[in-house]
């Protein structure tokens, strides 16, 4: 597949993109730093591609990949550096409670949170998990059990509902 | 009782800042990287055949010219040494400025000038084959087709972009662009840019810009590394923080697994722990393998036959070098 179909696929893939990249880091900027890496490694291998590729469990194994790693380098730091200065004003309605998930999910170890990203937000199956993770069918049902039960104990005040891993 | 399907989608939902997905980036990274594969097993290969054979080829036949920077030419700008190189390298800068800085690979090619604080000056500078269009960022900042205000390089045309063409610096989110003597074109981008002056500063940063393909002296020595550790980035951050210091990273990638190499001054805060580390004539390396089971590092004595393979070459600049591995 040539750059006219890289360039229709990420265009329509671009914002589900970073709503997962988002889910896993916290942060719209770096978020954007995980989406543009991603793209990069699928532009790197499109030459690969064809209709038959699992485009988006490609790029979405790219990116939690990528966001694993950063959390061991210190990449982060220097691709933080630019555009910090463009949030838009947010508004106040429901806040509280989406802040209290975000602060909740930031307090997850990397690994647990893309679990929990990839379960419940991309709605994959637990083998799929397993695979964008590369670890056994047991280490995502610990992973994400472990995640859940953080999250409920973070979230006390607002209990939350998900399907048992077990 | 909420529902965590329901409450992960409305939190992704939230009102979010305009996206800075550039594609042109993702473009011109992936045409590098694919370029750094070919290279990588070029060099391996030639570690195996021994000396006196023809160079490697540092680009595979076909590969079409990058279009966001020089092409190396020299051999000392070859990445079977060195995985760092700059494109272009600043001459005269501002007393705000505290170091310079280089990166290649996935994150972008950058050579970057910054200051010190918590609002340190930056200024970004980048080499294009063509003259570029917008990136993803400068079309969100401009929103629109933006002014082209012609501004003269060191006797060579150029222009600022701007918002508005009355105000040629954007409100001290500047961008400079003109075209180099060999009709490729340069950028910088500059903010935070604390002088009395910024329009006729920038005018003269750019005018002492240098071009051309360097090899950025680092401060390790490798011995040798297996063909399959293939170059995915490679960073010196100076200064690294608001107070100074430096940091230098490469980061290999081997058979998907992924191996980062940190060096930095011994004593300087924030060092991540790696699976393992060194301290040597004042400065601390470490190593660190994520998805070991695909890195395969014991056919060379794990993640420690890695560290033996460095040698660090101390806090001075002048002994560090640009021949890094071999």
């Amino acid at each position: 597949m040539g750059d006219a179909e890289f360039t229709e696929y990420v265009t329509a893939r671009a914002s589900w993109l970073r709503k997962v990249a988002y889910l896993l880091c916290g942060d719209w900027h770096r978020a954007d730093d995980l989406v543009q890496t991603g793209v990069t490694k699928l532009y790197t291998n499109w030459h690969r591609a064809n209709k038959a590729w699992n485009l988006d469990g490609y790029v979405r194994k790219t990116l939690v990949n990528t966001f694993l790693a950063e959390q061991r380098s210190s990449w982060q730091r220097l691709v933080d550096l630019r555009g910090t200065d463009d949030d838009p004003a947010t508004p106040e309605l429901d806040r509280e409670a989406v802040l209290d998930l975000r602060g909740a999910l930031a307090a997850l170890p990397p690994r647990q949170r893309a679990a929990v990203v990839l379960r419940y937000y991309c709605d994959l199956p637990v083998d799929e998990v397993a695979r964008t993770l590369g670890c056994s069918l047991g280490t995502v049902k610990s992973q994400t059990a472990r995640g859940l039960q953080t999250l409920r104990r973070l979230l006390e005040s607002q209990p939350i509902t998900a399907t048992p891993e077990s | 009782m909420t529902d965590l399907t329901s409450a992960l989608a409305e939190l992704a939902d939230e009102p979010a800042p305009p996206m800075r997905l550039d594609l042109d980036r993702a473009r011109r990274a992936g045409r590098r990287r694919r370029r750094l594969r070919h290279c990588s097993i070029a060099g391996g290969a030639a570690v195996i055949l021994a000396a006196g054979l023809t160079l490697p080829q540092v680009f595979a036949p076909g590969e079409p010219p990058d279009q966001g920077v020089a092409l190396p030419a020299a051999e000392g700008a070859s990445t079977e040494h060195n995985p760092l190189r700059a494109y272009a390298d600043f001459g005269w800068l501002p007393d705000s400025i505290a170091g310079v800085g280089y990166a290649v690979g996935a994150h972008g090619d950058n050579t970057l000038a910054r200051g010190l604080g918590e609002f340190p000056a930056y200024i970004w500078l980048s080499v294009y084959d063509e003259e570029p269009g917008l990136n993803g960022q400068q079309q969100q900042a401009f929103a629109g087709e933006p002014a082209r205000v012609p501004a003269e390089v060191g006797g060579r045309q150029g222009y600022w972009l701007t918002a508005d063409a009355r105000d040629p610096i954007n409100g001290g989110d500047s961008y400079l662009r003109w075209q180099t003597e060999d009709g490729r074109w340069a950028e910088l981008n500059a903010y935070y840019l604390n002088v009395p002056d910024p329009q006729q500063t920038l005018l003269r940063v750019a005018a002492d810009v240098t071009f051309g393909t360097e090899p950025v002296p680092l401060p390790l020595r490798i011995s040798e590394l297996p063909a399959n550790f293939r170059v995915e980035d490679a960073l010196l951050s100076r200064p690294s923080g608001p107070d100074g210091g430096w940091d230098m990273q490469l980061i290999y990638n081997v058979n998907g697994g992924r191996v980062t190499i940190d060096v930095q001054p011994q004593d300087q805060r924030g060092m991540q722990d790696g699976a393992a580390c060194k301290t040597e004539k004042g400065l601390r390396a470490c190593v660190t393998v994520h998805q070991p089971q695909a890195v395969e590092l014991d056919r060379i004595g794990g993640v420690q036959g890695v560290l033996d393979r460095i040698t660090l070459l101390g806090l001075d600049e002048r002994d560090w070098t640009t021949r890094v591995v071999g």
